[in-house]
């Protein structure tokens, strides 16, 4: 559960976000929209504690920024994944790899990582290039690697930020058609988009952000 | 699992960001170099003391009435004096005899008698090479019954005593700054390192890593750069020693753990600065 408790933030003396209050329960599949520069992202930086509000609380599954100490945050990390419009890739490494980061992070055996990352490449339909340089990937397939690598740890939740900013209408169809199945599976989805046209296709709660604001929490 | 991952991450490390591995490794055997240049210099300069001070000896003339006899007795009491490492009788004749190599005349073609005295002559410990004990014993030999005068360099040693303090002083200040040079050197290139691979950070923290598993593969890539570059710098190092020796000084002064030494610098310059720019980098992204 994502919970947000009168939240502001601001970057020197100039507020990003003013008293927001949302919340987001298990396995929901919620919209963070408006436009450029609302403050979508930094709503998505609050919840994975890249940044910590200056104001108020957020509180994350069991976190909270309030009580938070630094050594946490990559196990509340653990727990979310993250998918961004410009994909974040390590493109000196195979797909396989990208994909596998995360849990040699977390110290797993190496037999269990190649059994997820078969598993997570097949539901995303990337199995035939998981010894592929990213480089050599269309957008649509790069989005896919870093989706597997946001979900390769079961997290409760998968944040995105623009995801489909970057891609065709077919590729950013079929990201979508991803995140519904990976909702569908029980992880939450909170996806941070400017793309009306998507939002009405795949309808869902719908937050809106302007100017720093919740409209309609 | 960690640990292979963390030196596989190491070792990768230095294929992803070749240009400036190899930067990083040539500024550290360069400065690794000059610090090795600079101790066998300081060696060296530490041996040609210890020659002079060793050549330092006490000259003890008898009284020239005395005794072939009471003369080496005297020299046997004095070689067992506390700091006298050994004497050597020289009587009457034997004066006679140096004066003449010295000199090239036999002293009864010049004199009618052998006015030299019989003499005692005495080299020091090495721990006793100093102008105030070698006072103090020259005190104590004067004292003995017999015993004219005792003469040796005292202004030399004087000398040596006080120039020595500067000398080391000045060694010790040069290779502090040599260190801190190769330290800075290491820590720039191993800086632009890390932040040439800013990405690859940004994503293990986002990935949920801890900074001490980020912070790992970067130390074992500074200590693998700090080890290759105390290897060029002795290899360098002994090229310049050879030659010195075949083209200027036979005898340069090179003592083997230096190779070591150098080694041992390079390798924790590595980890420390490796360990103190991804630690203050880590600070910066949250």
């Amino acid at each position: 559960m994502i919970e947000f408790y009168n939240v502001t933030y601001g970057v020197d003396k100039t507020p990003i976000l003013n008293n927001i209050s949302l919340r987001i329960v298990k396995g929901e599949f919620v919209y963070l929209a408006g436009a450029s520069g609302a403050g979508k992202s930094t709503v998505l930086s609050l919840i994975y504690m890249e940044n910590l509000p200056d104001e108020g609380t957020v509180i994350i599954d069991r976190y909270s920024t309030a009580k938070i100490k630094q050594k946490e945050i990559p196990l509340l990390r653990r727990r979310v994944g993250v998918v961004f419009q410009d994909f974040r890739l390590l493109m000196d490494r195979t797909v396989f790899e990208n994909v596998a980061f995360p849990l040699r992070v977390i110290g797993t055996k190496s037999k269990d990582i190649k059994r997820k990352v078969f598993r997570v490449l097949a539901e995303v339909n990337l199995s035939h290039v998981r010894n592929a340089d990213p480089a050599k990937l269309s957008g649509g397939e790069k989005q896919r690697v870093a989706i597997a690598r946001a979900v390769i740890n079961n997290p409760f939740i998968v944040l995105a930020d623009e995801p489909t900013g970057n891609l065709d209408d077919d590729s950013a169809l079929e990201i979508m058609s991803i995140f519904e199945k990976i909702n569908r599976q029980g992880t939450a989805v909170l996806m941070a988009t400017h793309n009306q046209s998507l939002i009405q296709r795949f309808p869902h709660r719908n937050l809106y952000l302007n100017k720093g604001y919740l409209i309609k929490p | 699992m960690t640990f292979w991952f963390t030196l596989k991450e190491g070792l990768k490390g230095f294929k992803r960001a070749r240009l400036a591995t190899s930067i990083s490794i040539v500024s550290v055997a360069f400065a690794l170099l000059l610090l090795g240049l600079f101790m066998v210099f300081t060696a060296n300069v530490d041996r040609l003391i210890g020659d002079l001070r060793s050549r330092i000896e006490l000259e003890v003339f008898l009284e020239p009435v005395i005794e072939q006899s009471v003369g080496m007795k005297i020299a046997s009491e004095i070689a067992l004096m506390e700091g006298v490492s050994d004497t050597r009788f020289i009587s009457k004749a034997d004066a006679a005899n140096r004066f003449e190599k010295q000199f090239g005349r036999n002293i009864y073609e010049v004199l009618d008698t052998n006015p030299l005295p019989p003499s005692v002559i005495i080299h020091i410990n090495e721990g006793y090479r100093k102008a105030a004990s070698v006072r103090e014993i020259a005190g104590r030999i004067a004292a003995i019954d017999g015993v004219d005068e005792v003469a040796y360099q005292e202004d030399l040693l004087q000398v040596i005593d006080k120039y020595i303090h500067i000398v080391y002083l000045i060694s010790g200040a040069f290779g502090g700054i040599l260190l801190v040079i190769a330290f800075i050197l290491l820590h720039n290139t191993i800086r632009l390192t890390i932040l040439a691979r800013k990405d690859i950070i940004q994503i293990m923290k986002l990935v949920g890593a801890k900074e001490a598993f980020i912070r790992r593969p970067f130390i074992v890539e500074g200590l693998l750069q700090g080890l290759i570059g105390g290897i060029i710098a002795n290899a360098l190092l002994w090229m310049a020693v050879a030659l010195s020796r075949h083209y200027f000084f036979e005898a340069v002064v090179f003592p083997y753990i230096f190779f070591a030494v150098l080694v041992i610098v390079g390798v924790l310059i590595g980890i420390i600065s490796s360990k103190m720019s991804v630690s203050k980098y880590l600070k910066a992204v949250l």
